[in-house]
């Protein structure tokens, strides 16, 4: 007993002695006396129950009494124990997984001083705006608005608008072969404005980081390193600065270390190496001296960041001065662009954009789980506190408030959800684990997610296990705890539990349909038409600058290798493009007939000769492109009918001409050939007009990329080692079959449907063992009874009528439930699915199967054994 | 089992009770039995209050900081709670008492026209 219990009981006591004293005096006899006193007195333990809820904070130690109180009950029936605390786990675990990667993908904040000031800045018009050359991204406006939006801005307008706004100008990164010391290894070079660590405020962590004058021209070519690269690379050698390293063979000096927490502006990127801008075509890269980037006002290359504290609207001489800088003025409102400021870590990440909406829906189906999950602990407890009916009564007739036993049966399950919150951590590290390796660009993603658990992850872990306890504990509590004193009252104690079970059932109905549709896409996108022959296909990259080759030497290179590799033996055809198949990314032109009115966007394939026999197109009419075509005074090319369609209507395409490149404004081209439509970046969507030409010796080789593909008569993986020892000196990358290619495209879209599956698999489990749960329970409960029927003469199968009877009523209601919310819920993610229609119930027939069955499995067993019961052993027990 | 004490039930309402006491304390610190008899002797035993159902009041009181509490050793040589009236407690008396003069005054003046 505490102190202060110790001290309400003396004092009691006091008064209780002072008062049977005084009846003595008058007479009584002692005994009589003190139960007089007593009797005036009235109820010593629920008074004394009274002053301790007057005590501060008096929940907090009777919350650690109960709990302690609740862990000897739980090792008393560990079975139980162990389910409760195991479905909590895996249910607060995949919430928790799924929220520590939403927290690093979609909710940090970039690490940079004030982030919330820093915007991207894009441009907006109804027409396109005058570009001569562009590097970046015209996309169509969002949702509700019209026009366009892009992202590259030219040197001129950057200079124009620094004088209104604090801007920083960057390009995304790229790749370069940088050599520190021994050996040249591939690292991802930034090129960002000289002000650009200034703007953002990032101290430096060694050295300097970059400053204007670095940025001007003629200045010395300096580099600052990540604090990644520095460790790696450079063994934190302090001594690396002030350092010469070659990035693609130019020496660059290292002046400084930016601080490890640091990554940049876009989430999931993270550049080794940042450079000033001007020093960017040292590189050799897309960026050529020779096209006067920082002059040419029709160039448009560079991505600007702004700080922008307060508002996030641009002003008239913000949108003034860009137009100012324009190459020619604009014809007319529609064509004057105007700027546009958008919160800067949504705006430029990609990882965001692709990862926010599949992580919000399984963070939805896991909050369902965990429901499910929870309301099996729930109608563990309630069917617990029925148990112990005959406690509870004794406590109430010895004065326990309802309150008091509330908070008892609050902090049994809160103990269960601490305990199930401490297994789920260790469950969502695993899982969390699992996954990563499983996600495109896993190694930026392991970088901001981290290895262990930060206080927002636990944070977030235990509130998750404080809410349930509150939301499911709180109705078994209070049935429990209100119990009506007037003995042999009949318990009604079983509505609440119906609902949960109907609720469970439901959400598994949801849960289970969806993973079904999602499964069947998955499905539809592997068997979907391709549109070329994708077995016996081995494809890889070579990045033509990091292979040393200067781009005038490049083209005779390719083309020697191209031969070798035809002459290989197995490999039965040998080809290459820009354009890496099936990657998501691709090269976009538009261009038209003579005359048209309005140019047609399509894709290109700029490759070797013999690109589309190695494919393996089907010829529609024509013929393939051949070597002689490069020397044609008309370049020749073949396109999809797709693209015919578009560009000719129903008239045959053979020997038309149409203008390629600026917008239906460059030189002509003629079609020698028609084939059937490919997949080109992508395996869903429609099919993409496409131009397949020859590529220009001299001006296709700036992009730096060059894959090739190789047809085969063996089995394709078995080449790659031969691929390798033609080349030793050639850097291959993403070296993998044709099959292996649509594996890596399709890798998201697989993680997604097996976690869906898995997800929907747990919830059906939890919910059958909800089911079997109650019902084996009640069976038990009614041994006595289904002991006296049996003894009657009840035949057996009525009995197990009775129980299969009472759980199919919730198995039918949930599932009727589920289908009708799942046929509201599915209309939501049919942007997700491919081939089939959400609300096509064929779709659904597989999954409703599955959990009937399982359902069925749930309700058999406790009826099996309700009709197995010997009646003698039955009857016996009470 | 005996009926719940309940202020409600014995047509005694909580905040008068609170008063009652404090006013009885004012008078001297003493103990719950003290006060529980006096209150019943001050009120010609009018007020038929469970006498336990005085203790949580007298906790309420104290955790409110009317009331301070101190275990001392009483007249027949027991060690007991003596409870006395502090600051707060002897202003929120005065007010409480104030309003309860004016609440009263104006009931009697109610009645006794309607009479």
């Amino acid at each position: 007993m505490s102190q202060a219990d110790q001290q309400l009981h003396d004092e009691f006591e006091h008064h209780l002695r002072l008062r049977a004293a005084e009846l003595e005096a008058s007479g009584l006899p002692p005994a009589e006396a003190l139960r007089q006193a007593r009797l005036e007195f009235g109820p010593v333990e629920s008074l004394k129950e009274e002053c301790r809820e007057q005590r501060p904070a008096f929940w907090l130690f009777d919350l650690g009494r109960d709990m302690r109180h609740t862990l000897r009950l739980l090792r008393r029936s560990p079975v139980l124990a162990a389910a409760a605390i195991l479905s909590l786990g895996l249910g607060i675990g995949g919430n928790t997984a799924i929220f520590a990667l939403i927290d690093s993908l979609l909710l940090r904040e970039l690490p940079v001083e004030r982030p919330a000031e820093l915007y991207a800045v894009k441009w907006k018009a109804g027409k396109e705006p005058p570009i001569q050359r562009m590097t970046g991204a015209i996309q169509r406006a969002p949702a509700g608005e019209t026009g366009s939006v892009g992202n590259p801005f030219s040197f001129a307008a950057y200079e124009q608008l620094r004088a209104q706004l604090s801007l920083a100008a960057f390009l995304d990164s790229q790749l370069a072969s940088v050599r520190a010391s021994g050996s040249a290894e591939s690292a991802s070079v930034q090129a960002v404005s000289g002000n650009y660590h200034q703007l953002l405020g990032v101290p430096p962590y060694r050295g300097r980081l970059l400053r204007g004058d670095d940025d001007t021209p003629g200045a010395p070519p300096v580099a600052v390193v990540s604090h990644r690269y520095w460790t790696n690379q450079l063994a934190s050698d302090p001594s690396t600065i002030g350092r010469t390293i070659r990035i693609n063979s130019h020496a660059f000096e290292v002046v400084g270390v930016t601080p490890p927490a640091f990554y940049g502006h876009e989430v999931g990127a993270y550049p080794d190496l940042t450079i000033p801008l001007r020093h960017v075509p040292l590189l050799g890269g897309y960026l050529q001296e020779k096209d006067q980037p920082f002059t040419n006002a029709g160039y448009w290359w560079v991505k600007l960041l702004a700080r922008v504290p307060g508002g996030a609207t641009p002003t008239e001489r913000q949108n003034a001065a860009f137009v100012a800088s324009l190459a020619e003025a604009p014809a007319d409102a529609q064509s004057t662009p105007t700027l546009r400021f958008e919160p800067a870590a949504e705006s430029l990440s990609g990882i965001r954009r692709q990862f926010s909406e599949p992580l919000r829906l399984l963070m939805g189906m896991m909050i369902l789980v965990l429901f499910i999950a929870s309301a099996n602990v729930a109608n563990l407890l309630l069917a617990r506190a029925v148990a112990r009916d005959k406690e509870i009564l004794v406590r109430l007739s010895l004065g326990a408030s309802a309150g008091r036993l509330m908070r008892q049966f609050l902090a049994e399950f809160l103990v269960l959800a601490l305990l199930g919150a401490a297994f789920a951590l260790l469950f969502a590290q695993g899982l969390v684990g699992l996954l990563i390796p499983l996600l495109p660009g896993h190694q930026e993603i392991q970088l901001l997610v981290g290895g262990g658990l930060d206080l927002r992850i636990l944070g977030f872990t235990a509130a998750v296990a404080f809410l349930v306890t509150l939301l499911f504990g709180i109705w078994p509590a209070r049935q429990a705890a209100t119990r009506q004193l007037q003995p042999g009252l009949p318990q009604r104690k079983t509505r609440f539990t119906g609902v949960l079970l109907v609720a469970q059932v439901a959400l598994a109905t949801v849960l289970i349909v969806g993973a079904g549709l999602f499964a069947a896409t998955l499905q539809n996108l592997y068997r979907t038409q391709f549109g070329f022959q994708k077995e016996r296909l081995i494809l890889f990259t070579v990045d033509t600058l990091q292979a040393g080759t200067k781009p005038a030497q490049a083209y005779p290179f390719y083309r020697d290798f191209q031969r070798r590799l035809a002459a290989l033996p197995g490999v039965s055809l040998a080809s290459a493009s820009v354009v890496r198949p099936l990657s998501n990314g691709g090269w976009w032109d538009s261009g038209g007939v003579p005359g048209a009115a309005k140019p047609v966007q399509y894709a290109v394939h700029p490759s070797l000769p013999g690109y589309q026999e190695t494919l393996g197109l089907q010829l529609r009419s024509g013929r393939f492109l051949v070597e002689a075509d490069q020397k044609a005074p008309v370049p020749r090319v073949v396109i999809n009918q797709s693209l015919a369609r578009k560009l000719f209507g129903t008239e045959d395409a053979l020997g038309r001409t149409f203008h390629q490149g600026h917008r239906g404004s460059g030189p002509l081209v003629e079609v020698v050939g028609v084939v059937a439509d490919a997949r080109y970046e992508s395996v869903r969507g429609d099919w993409i007009p496409t131009v397949y030409r020859l590529l220009h010796p001299d001006r296709d080789f700036e992009a730096g990329d060059l894959t090739f593909v190789l047809r085969t008569a063996v089995e394709p993986a078995s080449l790659a080692p031969a691929i390798r020892q033609l080349a030793p000196e050639l850097p291959i990358v993403e070296l993998r079959t044709m099959d292996q290619q649509v594996d890596t495209l399709l890798r998201q879209e697989r993680l997604f449907a097996l976690l869906c599956g898995g997800f929907a698999l747990l919830a059906l489990l939890l919910a059958s063992l909800g089911l079997f749960g109650v019902l084996s329970y009640r069976v038990n409960r009614r041994e006595t009874e289904i002991g006296i029927r049996l003894a009657l003469g009840a035949p057996r199968f009525t009995l197990w009528r009775m129980v299969v009877a009472e759980g199919w009523r919730w198995v039918a209601a949930g599932a009727v439930l589920g289908l009708c919310g799942a046929a509201q819920l599915t209309k939501l993610v049919q942007s997700y699915l491919y081939g089939l229609e959400a609300a096509d119930p064929v779709n659904w027939l597989a999954p409703l199967t599955l959990l009937l069955a399982s359902a069925a499995a749930a309700v058999a067993l406790p009826a099996w054994r309700a009709c197995r019961l010997d009646p003698m052993t039955a009857l016996r027990r009470d | 089992m005996p009926p719940t004490p309940d202020p409600k039930a014995s047509g005694l309402l909580q905040g008068t009770l609170d008063m009652m006491i404090l006013q009885v304390i004012a008078l001297e610190p003493q103990h719950g039995y003290a006060i529980a008899t006096r209150l019943q002797q001050i009120s010609k035993d009018v007020l038929q209050v469970q006498q336990g159902s005085l203790y949580p009041a007298l906790h309420r009181l104290e955790k409110k900081g009317w009331l301070a509490a101190e275990w001392k050793e009483s007249e027949h040589g027991r060690m007991a709670k003596i409870y006395s009236l502090t600051k707060a407690g002897k202003k929120q008396l005065a007010e409480e008492a104030e309003n309860w003069r004016r609440m009263s005054a104006a009931i009697g003046l109610v009645m006794g026209t309607a009479r």
